[in-house]
């Protein structure tokens, strides 16, 4: 019996319980990012969700025949929210859309399925690195961390760019190891495609290609390299001409406004900050244990890469002080990091293990262990995701986009920007300040003249709609300016909506 | 014997003592932190009730105390059912009469003992020859956040936890040496742990088992003179409470009633509260890195150890069940087991850090720990800052003068009038609190009707004190009785105060 299971169900002497094993791994991982999927996507950085959910209907609503030409138009208009980056999820959304009608959910089954296939670059780049039963516990952690699983199913090009930068990695450290030309295109192809869909990949795409180069192969070798050449060019030359087609065209200068805040790095809570962020994303424990693990890794072959992978990610901290607080996602390339990071340290585990444990018994153990922690992840990540129900906010933004009639002339103080409005009300609305992109601008040295900028946002303007009641709290000056001056059009104790057109103070 | 297959952190030996030193520092310096503040930030009613027990002991002593004080203060601790030796509470009383009375006396007491546990973790690597593993499982000890909150907490728990690490130390340092001094240290040890609170049996007599039965043969086991007289010298201290409690004075009886619920062990959805209570407290980190950590011991002892003081306390969780899932603190006894089981798969890796070529390795695994220590003791100091209980004081103070200490009183509060007893010089007896009465729900007992209920209740009784709104807005039955029926004196911030004379 004992034999039995030894030869039959535990893994190391048996390659296809593994290929099993990951199998079911991502599978398993793709049904926990399908629940409560038709859930609205605001559970996480909803504004950008909803930026691109409508980029998506904007592309889509082009070749809609059916639709009135009044929504038709404004959904284009409304799809054109300006340029971040190339729509490519955006664009696959709409072309699927197509097919099967919009639905905001088939957003969520690509990021998902972007997100998973990368587990499977991981566990083969990890396998590589240090053996394959690492591979198997830094595949479960990228899979089942829950932040990695509620990030991983946004409608945000980053899923598809984690898993981009996931696949280079892997043909990066292929190509360390082989110096084949296949491998050198492969992580040309899929470096340039990572940077494409996302510029910010460059921290880490960037700091595995200088890490392998500095440090496993050498400056001077890479330098006289033809392969490293051609890496360099693939890799840079499709966003490279994107952004020159996009600051000359289509007016992309404004995202690299408000995004670096170099004071920030002389004060100590930044720091703190940071570290609590990754403790509430990723976990102390195991970042502490990724870290150290970098010195298990052999210092010619496997150092190199994990250290230009945490110098990318140390300056693209740095780069972005604001923004690693306030935007949860820009943690979510890290998932991938301290998994490849903790191979050396796994490696070493299992050795130790299989050493002093040789029985059937111990091993049964220890998967039972490592199945328990992920039924317990998955269980956690679970009540997130169905405690987080939005499933009442579609008809809400219908029923105020119906009172304020679809046209123009709208301005607000709602959530997300107006984009919930624009999305489900179908109303465009110009923005008001929340009180906290009034500090992000005294943070920036800007001066902001609260009453001046009242008066220029709402010249021209029918009404001024607020559903942010604590915001308006937050900014007396408008509240009073709101109240004092302007009649009431509708309300309930969930909006307001002033009647800019006629001041109760008009002669 | 030294683990023989790496090197150490440190070449110094005075390095590695610096950095146990800086840890039992820091741990003792963010426990003094916020000293002054009052201890209701972590299961008040407990500790409220600790120091009425402190303040009668000290006033029954205290001459220069009014009469009034004095008879109130020895009344209030009376009242107290015993549930365990009141050792905290004397400890703080004798303390009181250097002193004076101060309301932080039991939580440094709370946090000395926590860190005397941490030097047994300390102690228990140094024996398993796992010093460098044993770092980390100290810095897991003393600064889990969990661990802080009740560390400080004054309660038998603290004093619990760290005697449980002792005899964990004490156990494997008698089955290591074998002789009868160290025999008779473990079962000391152990005899005081169960002492302070009876609960420490279940993962102290799991881990006892383990080491005993890693020994092989069960008749070596049985025939060992040494380990019955560990049993008998664990047991003793315990028996005599127990018999005196029981039989003598009688005072335990009421321990017994409502702790035990069988029926929670047929639903499904306890067990997930009682993983999700145990992950949220400790870490899911921690307990994955610790169950595997076993299986890196290299001896069965070790293992053993490990693995039955997990048992004990799964039986623990299977004994009381209702208290698992309602009382983080009762998950106290895990800390120092997943502390220990850290200490392999710890080792194992710093070792393997030292071995590196260079300073640089072991200067960042020096400075990461300090700064994950630095993170959460910065964590704990915001807590803290944000958490300011002080201005009740006075708050309970007053509403004591506007009751007056002669009134007989029945009170629905939220924390069974600990804040009145202790600041406002005023007990009485108390209205069930909707938990309450869902608990003993739970037990099966079927309450009478409400009006037999509050004529039962209010016998006797001068006042209605209401000094808890939610209690009061979740019990209508009683707030449309009592205003219906019984003029209202006083009404203030938070109270309401009913004259039930005719």
């Amino acid at each position: 019996m004992k034999n039995f299971f030894l030869r039959y169900f535990v893994f190391r002497e048996h390659p296809w319980m593994w290929k099993v094993s990951l199998i079911l791994a991502l599978l398993a991982g793709f049904g926990l990012r399908m629940i409560n999927l038709t859930n609205p996507p605001l559970d996480f950085a909803s504004t950008r969700q909803l930026f691109s959910a409508l980029k998506a209907r904007g592309l889509y609503y082009q070749y809609v025949t059916d639709a009135p030409d009044w929504k038709r138009q404004l959904a284009i208009s409304l799809g054109r929210v300006g340029t971040v980056e190339p729509p490519v999820l955006e664009t696959l959304v709409s072309q699927t859309y197509r097919l099967t009608g919009e639905h905001l959910w088939i957003a969520r089954v690509y990021s998902s399925l972007f997100w998973v296939l990368g587990g499977l670059a991981l566990f083969l780049l990890i396998r590589e690195l240090a053996s394959t039963s690492a591979a198997m516990i830094g595949t479960l952690f990228y899979l089942f961390v829950p932040f990695g699983v509620i990030a991983s199913r946004i409608f945000l090009p980053d899923p598809l760019m984690v898993g981009l930068i996931v696949f280079a990695l892997w043909a990066l450290f292929r190509w360390q190891n082989t110096a084949k030309w296949k491998w050198a295109i492969l992580f040309g192809i899929f470096a340039g495609a990572a940077l494409f869909v996302k510029n910010l990949s460059a921290f880490f795409i960037l700091g595995g290609f200088a890490g392998v180069m500095i440090g496993a192969r050498g400056l001077k070798r890479s330098v006289r390299d033809p392969q490293a050449w051609v890496m360099a060019l693939l890799m840079v030359l499709p966003v490279g001409i994107y952004t020159l087609y996009g600051i000359m065209k289509l007016d992309m200068s404004g995202q690299f406004a408000l995004r670096f805040f170099p004071k920030m790095w002389i004060d100590p809570s930044f720091y703190f900050r940071w570290a609590w962020t990754v403790n509430w994303a990723i976990g102390w424990g195991v970042t502490l244990l990724a870290a150290l693990s970098v010195y298990l890794a052999d210092p010619r072959r496997e150092r190199p890469l994990l250290i230009g992978l945490w110098m990318g990610y140390l300056l693209f901290g740095m780069t972005f002080p604001y923004h690693f607080f306030t935007h949860d996602y820009y943690q979510m390339p890290f998932i991938p990091v301290v998994a490849i990071s903790m191979a050396p340290a796994f490696r070493l585990f299992f050795e130790r293990f299989f050493e002093r444990s040789p029985g059937v018994f111990p091993r049964l153990v220890l998967v039972g262990t490592v199945l328990v922690g992920i039924a317990v992840q998955s269980w956690y990540s679970r009540s997130q995701l169905v405690n987080s129900d939005y499933q009442k906010e579609p008809s809400f933004w219908t029923e105020i986009g119906d009172k304020l009639g679809h046209g123009p002339g709208v301005i607000g103080l709602t959530q997300d920007y107006g984009y919930r409005l624009a999305y489900w009300g179908w109303q465009s609305s110009a923005a008001w300040f929340t009180s906290a992109d009034i500090d992000l601008r005294y943070l920036a040295d800007q001066d902001v003249n609260i009453i001046e900028k009242f008066t220029d946002d709402t010249s021209g303007k029918k009404y001024f709609l607020v559903t942010m009641f604590g915001e308006l709290d937050n900014q007396p000056v408008v509240k009073d300016l709101l109240y004092a001056n302007y009649p009431i059009f509708d309300q309930t104790d969930e909006y307001v909506i002033f009647d800019l057109q006629h001041p109760l103070n008009q002669p | 014997m030294e683990n023989i297959d790496s090197p150490k952190l440190f070449s110094k030996p005075w390095l590695m003592m610096a950095l146990v030193v800086m840890l039992f520092v820091s741990a003792l310096g963010i426990r003094m932190f916020d000293l002054t503040d009052l201890p209701n930030d972590f299961y008040m009613v407990r500790q409220y009730r600790s120091l009425l027990i402190a303040r009668g002991m000290y006033y029954a002593h205290l001459p220069t105390a009014p009469e009034w004080q004095r008879e109130i203060a020895v009344a209030q601790w009376k009242e107290e059912g015993m549930i365990e030796p009141p050792i905290m509470e004397s400890l703080a009383a004798l303390t009181y009469h250097i002193i004076g009375e101060h309301i932080w006396v039991g939580r440094v007491f709370a946090s000395l003992f926590w860190l005397a546990g941490g030097l047994a973790i300390w102690l228990l690597a140094k024996e398993l020859s796992m010093r460098e593993g044993g770092i980390i499982a100290l810095a897991y000890f003393l600064f889990l956040p969990f661990g802080m909150s009740a560390s400080w907490a004054f309660m038998p728990d603290s004093l619990m936890t760290a005697l449980i690490t002792w005899s964990l130390w004490a156990l494997y340092f008698w089955e290591k040496r074998r002789t009868w001094k160290t025999a008779i240290l473990a079962g000391v040890l152990t005899g005081l742990a169960i002492l302070v609170k009876s609960v420490a049996v279940f993962p102290l007599l799991g881990a006892a088992a383990g080491l005993v039965l890693s020994r092989g043969s069960l008749k070596r086991i049985l025939v060992d003179k040494q380990t019955w007289v560990v049993a008998a010298v664990t047991a003793i201290p315990t028996v005599i409470f127990y018999y005196y409690g029981l039989i003598i004075v009688g005072t335990l009886n009421g321990q017994f009633a409502l702790r035990f619920f069988p029926a929670l062990l047929k639903d499904p959805s306890f067990y997930g509260r009682w993983l999700f209570t145990a992950v949220g407290i400790t870490g899911f980190a921690a307990i994955f890195f610790s169950l595997t950590g076993i299986l890196l011991f290299r001896i069965k002892a070790q293992r053993l150890l490990v693995v039955g003081a997990w048992f004990g306390y799964v039986v623990f969780g299977f004994a009381f069940p209702y208290h698992f899932i309602t009382h983080e603190y009762y998950h106290l006894p895990l800390l120092p087991i997943i502390a220990v089981g850290l200490i392999p798969g710890a080792d194992l890796l710093v070792r393997k850090v030292a071995w590196q070529k260079g300073w640089l390795p072991r200067a960042m695994f020096t400075g990461l720990l300090l700064f994950g220590v630095a993170m959460k003791i910065w964590e704990t100091r915001n807590y803290l800052v944000s958490n300011e209980y002080r201005h009740e004081i006075a708050y309970w103070q007053e509403l004591g003068v506007l009751i007056g200490p002669d009134k007989n009183i029945i009170e629905l509060s939220g924390d069974y009038g600990y804040r009145l007893a202790y600041y406002g010089w005023v007990s009485g007896s108390q209205w069930l609190s909707n938990a309450d009465e869902a608990l003993r729900a739970l037990a099966g007992e079927t309450p009478p009707d409400f009006a037999t209920t509050f004529a039962d209740k209010i016998s006797g009784k001068d006042i209605f004190v209401v000094t808890s709104p939610p209690e009061w807005e979740n019990q209508p039955e009683l707030r449309e009785h009592l205003t219906a029926n019984y003029p209202l004196i006083d009404q203030g911030d938070g109270y309401w105060i009913f004259d039930l004379q005719p």
